[in-house]
Order: structure tokens, then sequence, then C-alpha cells
């Protein structure tokens, strides 16, 4: 139905549009910035002459990352630590979840593992303990400590409740033609689960290309360094304090100053997984949040 | 159902929780035995079995440490007001959107808004940096509207609010996501009503919008009691540096210098286990409050 807009109306419209796209305009801003920056010849750059479009054109800063072997070592990591951590996410997640969406009287003594979830949910060793049994494993310096040492039980539980409100009678009539539970929850619950597997997929892939502290800690050598890591490192200031941390060999890379420009193709070439991925999977994390968060 | 299949299935149920329990075993609960050494004078040399037992000494030693109380005031400061922004930014925004009426303008403006939250500290203190530099963007206009330049990341001052606006900005558009779902929820039948009545435009968000994401708004603001120690390590840990420790230094940032760089493993222990203590009734006091005061549940 239509209704002739009165002024006020019309005011709250103009003003929801020019709101709204001011604040687009915001969250896109400093990207574009980076950007401009990347693409403009370094001496311009550092005049500030540089604002949301490139001056004097140029992808000299692209070609030096070419030429940067530790740039694509860790570029390389971190992709792969993206393949295994979400696999191992998905796999786990999945086999959690699946035992703990049946009742305590289909599933017996899954009241007594929901208790012990939740406690490890909530706690944990701390940083200096959990370290050292990574270390007694022989962890450190592998791939392995930053994908394969956990796996995320807030996100067992949102598919938990997701596979708890696909029908009942699915699982009741695989049981009747006699369908274990590993081909019911491979043929069943697992493909009528995309939505919300995309969701806790892109949660992951999110996650572990985004994470640097973790390689902070684990690895010892700079070469090891995730992508993200490795730009923590050309950021951060050298201090008295992580002058005795680190070491001779990455206080000589701190050191040597990285042009503003180089600096921005890098972290902006750091954004492009991001940038290629999460517009795409936008309907699955709308609907898998609201699953998870609103229907518990 | 057979007692044969039932037991067929049990021992699946049990195969398949193997992999996850084990990796909580040794990853999860075994660290946990490590926490006895915030009552140990513990030294890596002599290891659990060697080290001196103290009881309390290191609960006691942190109590009267001067700077403890500063950091639990600075983290509680930074967690509430980010919780106060995260709280009321992104339910004003979702009303704001829900008002464009134009589809298309309106799901480009949702996925912009969306990014900052997939990007990570470590690439956003980049983006700031670059911004905030003393001659950046934003320093320019400032001084082209007569303000005075100013140095959020060196600047005790500044440093917070920078934080705050910093993570508002990360996660507004995020937030909004699930008042935007409760909106869709609405029932069209009261807006045409109300419109035949001749409710306003502001009249109809006032009385039917937001009474319509009302419960949402009760329960993101119970579960946020949870995160009221929880100032962002991440966020911080990429942007300080010794000039701000004074408002910007957390727990958790101390936490990791205390033990991983001084060494102090039994005193940084001890604060950590003080914290998660805390922090574990909280979530459950807020669990608690989320399932009597609203329908939601955990588990």
């Amino acid at each position: 139905m239509k209704k002739r807009m009165t002024l006020g109306d019309r005011a709250v419209d103009i003003f929801a549009n020019i709101i709204c796209g001011f604040l687009a305009f915001l969250c896109l801003m400093p990207v574009i910035h980076t950007l401009a920056i990347s693409l403009s010849r370094s001496s311009v750059v550092e005049a500030n002459m540089v604002y949301f479009w490139p001056v004097d054109f140029t992808l000299a800063s692209y070609k030096e990352i070419l030429k940067d072997a530790q740039f694509f070592r860790s570029f390389g990591i971190s992709v792969a630590r993206v393949v295994v951590g979400c696999t191992w996410q998905i796999c786990l997640v999945t086999l959690c979840a699946f035992p703990m969406a049946h009742t305590s009287k289909q599933f017996r003594g899954r009241n007594v593992i929901m208790v012990i979830l939740m406690f490890c949910n909530l706690f944990g060793g701390g940083l200096i303990p959990y370290y050292m049994v990574v270390n007694a494993l022989g962890l450190v310096n592998t791939i392995w400590v930053l994908t394969c040492t956990g796996f995320s039980i807030g996100n067992a539980i949102l598919l938990m409740n997701f596979f708890r409100n696909l029908p009942k009678e699915l699982e009741e009539a695989a049981e009747v033609d006699g369908a274990s539970p590993y081909r019911i929850l491979i043929s069943i619950f697992v493909p009528l689960s995309m939505p919300c597997l995309a969701t806790i997929l892109l949660f992951n892939f999110v996650g572990h290309w985004n994470s640097y502290f973790d390689g902070l800690i684990y690895m010892s050598h700079t070469k090891n360094y995730p992508l993200q890591t490795y730009i923590y490192t050309l950021n951060s200031q050298l201090t008295a304090e992580n002058m005795a941390w680190l070491t001779p060999d990455e206080i000589a890379r701190l050191s040597e100053i990285s042009g503003k420009s180089f600096s921005a193709a890098k972290v902006f070439v750091a954004m492009i997984p991001i940038l290629c991925i999460y517009p795409f999977m936008q309907k699955y994390f709308t609907k898998g949040l609201v699953v998870g968060a609103v229907k518990g | 159902m057979k007692r044969k299949t039932y037991l067929r299935n049990q021992m699946q149920y049990y195969s398949m929780l193997l992999i996850p329990l084990g990796i909580l075993l040794v990853f999860d609960i075994t660290p946990m035995f490590g926490l006895v050494m915030a009552f140990q004078n513990y030294k890596p040399t002599l290891g659990f079995l060697g080290s001196n037992w103290i009881g309390l000494g290191n609960f006691e030693f942190i109590l009267q440490l001067p700077e403890i109380w500063r950091l639990a005031g600075n983290t509680l400061e930074i967690a509430v007001l980010k919780i106060v922004c995260d709280l009321t930014i992104p339910v004003i925004f979702a009303l704001i959107l829900n008002e464009v009426k134009n589809q298309k303008y309106k799901r480009t403006v949702q996925t912009i808004v969306y990014l900052p939250h997939f990007l990570s500290w470590v690439i956003l203190a980049t983006l700031f940096r670059n911004l905030l530099s003393s001659d950046g963007v934003i320093n320019q206009v400032i001084r082209f509207l007569g303000g005075e330049t100013i140095y959020p990341f060196t600047d005790n001052r500044l440093y917070v609010p920078f934080l705050i606006i910093t993570d508002a900005w990360k996660g507004f558009g995020y937030g909004a996501i699930i008042y935007l779902a409760a909106i869709t929820g609405i029932d069209p039948a009261l807006y045409e009503s109300a419109m035949m009545d001749g409710a306003t435009r502001i009249q109809r968000i006032v009385h039917i919008t937001i009474p319509g994401i009302m419960p949402i708004i009760v329960l993101k603001t119970m579960m946020s009691l949870g995160s009221i120690l929880n100032a962002g390590f991440d966020q911080i840990f990429a942007t300080y540096n010794p000039l701000v420790y004074e408002t910007g230094d957390i727990i958790d940032t101390y936490i990791y210098r205390f033990g991983l760089v001084q060494r102090q493993y039994s005193l940084s222990a001890a604060i950590g286990m003080i914290k998660s203590v805390i922090a574990a009734i909280l979530i459950l006091i807020s669990n608690f409050l989320a399932t009597k005061f609203s329908d939601y549940r955990v588990f």
C-alpha cells in the first residue's frame, strides 16, 4: 500500500540515506587511503600529499614486494594455516556437535560431557602452562601449534543448536532404515547444515588469517612467522623491552626503515583474501549468526 | 529400538567425541595442572616437583603491587566503555539503516560496513598510524579546522578514546546484523495498521521497531556482563607502547610482559588465575541472567 509521504517522513528518509552513506565512507576511507598510498611514489607519500587517490601513480611498491622473500614465505604459511586450520576446525566441531545434539536418553553420558565442554570453555591453564605443554610435545615452530591444538567449543555449540533445529523425523526415518550415526551425520546432517558450516568456515578463515599473537609466541624464528605476525613486527616500534626479547636478526629487520608506501602495499596484499571472500559469504554469516544467537 | 542398535549408536557417538575430547584433555585440561605454579616459586630448572611451595605468597605479593590496581582500573574502564558503545551504536545504526528504502543502496552500505570487522588489528594499526601520523589526513583536517595536532599513539589522554572509537568503528556494522534480523522478524501488519492510524515514521520507529528489538537488546546487555574484564588484547597489543602504559596497559598485556618477557612465571600465572576465575564467575552470572530474563539458553 502506498501513502503520500509527509514532510517529516521525507526528512527521515534523507537523513537515513546521508548518515548511512557517511558511515560507509568512514569504513572504507582507511582502506582506500592505504591503497592510494601504496600506489603513489614514496617521495609524494612522505610529503603527505596523498589522500584518497594515488599521486604519481606507480607500482614500485608492489614490485618491491616481489623481491621480499620473507613476505612470500609468510604469505604461504598463512595460506597453509588457513587450509589446515579450517579443515581441522570443521571436522572437530562437526564430530563434537553431532553426538551432543542428541538427548541424554539417546546418548548416554551427554550431560556429563556437556559439563566438561562448558568447563573447558570457561577455564584454561593460561599462556605459560599452555606453552609448556606445546613445547613438551615438540610443536613449537611448527604449523600444528597454530592450527591443531584446540577447537572452538562455541562453534560446536552453534552447530549443535543448528542440528537440533533440523526435523527429528529425518534421523528417525534413517534409523529405521538401518543407517548408523556416522552415516546419518554424513548423508543427512552435514548436507543440511551447509549455511551453518559455511558460517563457521568463514569465522575460522578470518580468525586464522588475522591472528598474529600466537605466531609471535610459538615461532622463535622470523622465517616461520605467518603474514600478520610478520606485518606486526614491521609495525612495532623498537622498545627497550622487546629489544631484549627479539633476536639480533629481528632487530636488524625492524630497524631497517621501511617506506610508508612499501608497508601500505604489504598491508593491502594482506587484506586481499579477506576482501575477496567476505562479500560472498555475507548471506551465510548473516543467517548463521542469527540462528546461533537468537534461538538457543 | 533394539538393544544392539542402541549399543552400536552409543559406541559411535563416543568414537566421534574421541578426538575432540582428547584434544581438550591435552591442550586444555593438562595446562590447568600447570596452574600449581601459582602456588610455587616456580623455577624452570627445578620443575614442578622441585620448586618451592609458597602457598598464597604470590597472591599476597600481587595484591601489594602498586600497578595492579591501575591495571585493573584500566581494564575495567576500557572494557566498560567498549561495552557501552557496543550496546548503543549498532542499535542506532540498525534503526537508521532500516529506514533506507532503496534496497540496492542498503545492501551496498551493509557490505561496506561489515568490512572493518574482518580486518585484523595488525592491519588496522597500520591504517590508523598512516591516518593519525602528525602530518596525516586526520591531523591535516584538525589543523585546517583550527585545532591542535593530536598524537593518540603516544598521548595518555587520547589513547583510550582512540581505542574506544576504533573498536566501535570496527564493530558497529557487524554488531547491527542481529538487530537487522530482529527487525525483519517484526510483523509488517503492525506497521500497516500504524500507518492507517496516521503514525509518522518516527512514531513507528519508537513504538514498533524499538519494542520489537527490545528482547535482543536486553539479552545483549546481560551477555555483555561476561566481557567486562575483556578490554581487547589484540587491539591494545598491536597499538600500544611504553608511552601509553599509564592508561592503556591492561591485565592481559601485563601478564604477557610479566610472564613471557620478564619470565616471572609464578606471579603471572597467579594474576592470570585471579582474572580467569573472576571472568568465569561473571560469564556464569550473565548466562544465568540471560536464561532467566529472556528465553535464551546455551545448552
